[in-house]
């Protein structure tokens, strides 16, 4: 379009960008939703190609429990297995692998606590266990405490 | 453009090309570090295990790298701009592959320079390489359509149940376990166990996500959206200790800095003013695809959701099949959709010419089901304790079947699935592997 005689810069162009930018969006919208592809971790994760996505990785509603991996001693007091700095565990601590599969939360917290187990030997004198905590997540209401499944005993040091 | 323009612009591309080669130079660790974390766990596929070497992802980043600061010191490098962003779509596939699912925050420099990109093009075609006020605006425009998609799949997904704050309740106790040992766990605490909290925030993201094609109205309007959305990134890192610095610097970036839509004269778009006819011929035309391809994929995701349900409402699908004698195949548990599981890929053909057509996770273990000549067969691989016994077993695992083929006739191929899952482990750690096979075939979407 040519501009007018004597324009300086106005709504026309302003409404031409912003045409531009709708198209933008739009076209960005409908190829990212157009094939969405499975991969291992889930289904219809992936689209076309980069930078196309949907961006659905919470639009999907969780289950109903949610878990986490912690550390438990003889009192019941919990923390957080990098509060620690030394490990001996009665049984192998392999992550993900472990045991308590079906009572998981997100693999990768689980892979993370045994490789800080492994990389952190040692003696220690309070006594733990290493458990996989889950709650009950209900709408309307404070999640509630579900159950621990004790993966490892352990005795730990700071 | 006014000087003050040309150096916002300027400004704003040298940040962009900063998060793209930043972005590229990670990749190489993130890369390095999923492929050993997949080698360890019998994960990585043969593409994955090709894609992911060092000799093919550091040059990749090199290149990009330097394409991209090419891009960052001067206005119209639409080239090097396209090199780094080609350079961003090979790493984020091989990460992709290697890790099971893209890295979603490593999207938004890639959609961003996207944007950037498109926008020269249109300006470099109409004679004026070196304005880049359409670049500006293409970027916000791939930038707002990113929070849109995020937005609508909640709805599409969910619908309004989204808005119950149970995703986020989810989310924080996933994510940080509800240790009081801060400040900030005591606040994450109040948020999670406040439903009416939990309810707010769900109702902020989704506002503010589906508000994001707002940005294109106007400077004000752009700042606000984004504020609001940087508020949303700053309260899931508090709440979840998730950093997406990248959205968030492009949100202030080109949310608070960058200029209205400005340029010295017009440029000619497919029916921008002078032809507004087929420009909203083409809107509509890209709402229909839009509105199409959400409708598609809603409707798979419903026909999953009501396969799995289907088959937790059938407690006999997860039993552990039988030795011999066989019952029929017809309890086979399938889930068609999972593509790979451990050592098996759906479509994969095993010398004896029977081919996998369905994988499953069991009980306690995986199930691969094959189709050949004779019909069909569901091999379990199991490492739980059983007083059953299958010719197939390993001195570690069971390797179960279910099948109506009379046993000469699968035979030879259950020594084929013994040995491709021999194959794929160590008597030793087949147990391990087993399992770990099993918790990937279970991993929650996204």
């Amino acid at each position: 379009m040519v501009a007018p005689v004597g324009y300086r810069g106005g709504p026309i162009i302003r409404l031409s960008q912003r045409r531009f930018g709708v198209l933008c969006l739009l076209g960005y919208v409908a190829l990212a939703w157009s094939m969405r592809f499975d991969m291992r971790l889930g289904d219809q994760i992936a689209s076309l190609f980069y930078p196309l996505d949907t961006f659905s990785m919470y639009g999907r509603m969780p289950g109903r429990d949610s878990s986490y991996p912690l550390l438990r001693d003889g009192q019941g007091a919990v923390y957080r297995v990098t509060d620690f700095s030394a490990f001996t565990c009665r049984e192998a601590v392999t992550g993900s692998t472990a045991q308590c599969a079906d009572k998981r939360g997100i693999p990768y917290h689980y892979d993370e606590a045994a490789e800080y187990i492994r990389l952190h030997p040692g003696g220690g004198d309070l006594a733990v266990e290493l458990i996989t905590r889950t709650w009950e997540i209900r709408a309307g209401a404070a999640p509630r405490l579900e159950s621990d499944c004790v993966i490892a005993h352990c005795t730990v040091a700071r | 453009m006014s000087e003050t323009r040309g150096t916002r612009a300027t400004a704003l591309r040298v940040v962009l090309a900063a998060v793209v080669v930043i972005d590229l130079l990670s990749f190489v660790y993130f890369i390095d570090s999923e492929r050993a974390a997949a080698t360890a766990t019998g994960t990585l596929t043969p593409l994955a295990e090709w894609l992911s070497r060092r000799a093919c992802v550091v040059p990749v980043a090199l290149v990009g790298g330097l394409a991209g600061l090419g891009f960052g010191r001067r206005a119209g490098r639409l080239w090097e701009g396209l090199i780094a962003l080609v350079a961003l779509g090979l790493l984020s596939t091989a990460h992709a592959q290697v890790f099971g699912s893209p890295w979603r925050h490593l999207f938004y420099s890639g959609l961003c320079l996207a944007g950037w990109l498109l926008g020269l093009a249109v300006t470099r075609r109409r004679g004026r390489p070196m304005d880049e006020s359409y670049a500006c605006i293409g970027s916000v425009a791939l930038l707002s359509a990113a929070y849109f998609n995020a937005g609508i799949s909640k709805m599409v997904f969910t619908g309004s149940a989204w808005l119950s704050g149970v995703p986020i309740q989810a989310a924080v106790v996933s994510q940080d376990g509800l240790i009081a040992d801060s400040l900030l766990s005591s606040y994450r605490a109040w948020a999670v166990s406040t439903p009416l909290v939990a309810i707010l925030f769900s109702v902020a993201t989704v506002g503010f996500e589906l508000a994001g094609p707002l940005m294109l109205v106007g400077r004000r309007m752009r700042a606000l959206v984004a504020l609001g959305l940087i508020a949303m990134h700053a309260n899931i890192l508090l709440m979840t200790h998730i950093l997406y610095w990248e959205s968030m610097v492009f949100l202030v970036a080109f949310g608070f800095f960058a200029e209205g839509p400005v340029a010295e004269r017009d440029v000619d778009l497919p029916g921008a003013d002078s032809q507004p006819r087929t420009y909203y011929a083409i809107v509509a035309l890209l709402i229909l695809c839009a509105a199409g391809a959400i409708a598609h994929q809603a409707q798979r995701f419903a026909r999953v959701e009501s396969a799995k349900a289907e088959m937790s409402s059938h407690p006999a699908a997860n039993a552990p099949p039988a030795a011999r004698p066989q019952p029929p195949p017809t309890a086979t548990p399938t889930r068609p959709l999972l593509e790979r599981l451990g050592p098996f890929r759906r479509g994969q053909r095993l010398n004896t010419g029977w081919t996998v057509v369905g994988l499953d996770v069991s009980g306690e273990g995986i199930v691969a089901t094959l189709s050949g000549p004779a019909g069909a067969a569901a091999f379990e691989v199991t490492c739980a304790a059983s007083e059953q016994r299958s010719p197939f077993d390993t001195p570690s695992a069971h390797i179960f079947y279910t099948s109506d083929v009379a046993f000469a006739d699968l035979d030879a191929t259950g020594q084929a699935v013994r040995a491709v899952v021999q194959q794929a482990a160590a008597e030793d750690e087949l147990c391990a592997r087993v399992s770990a096979w099993r918790v990937a075939g279970l991993a929650p979407h996204q």
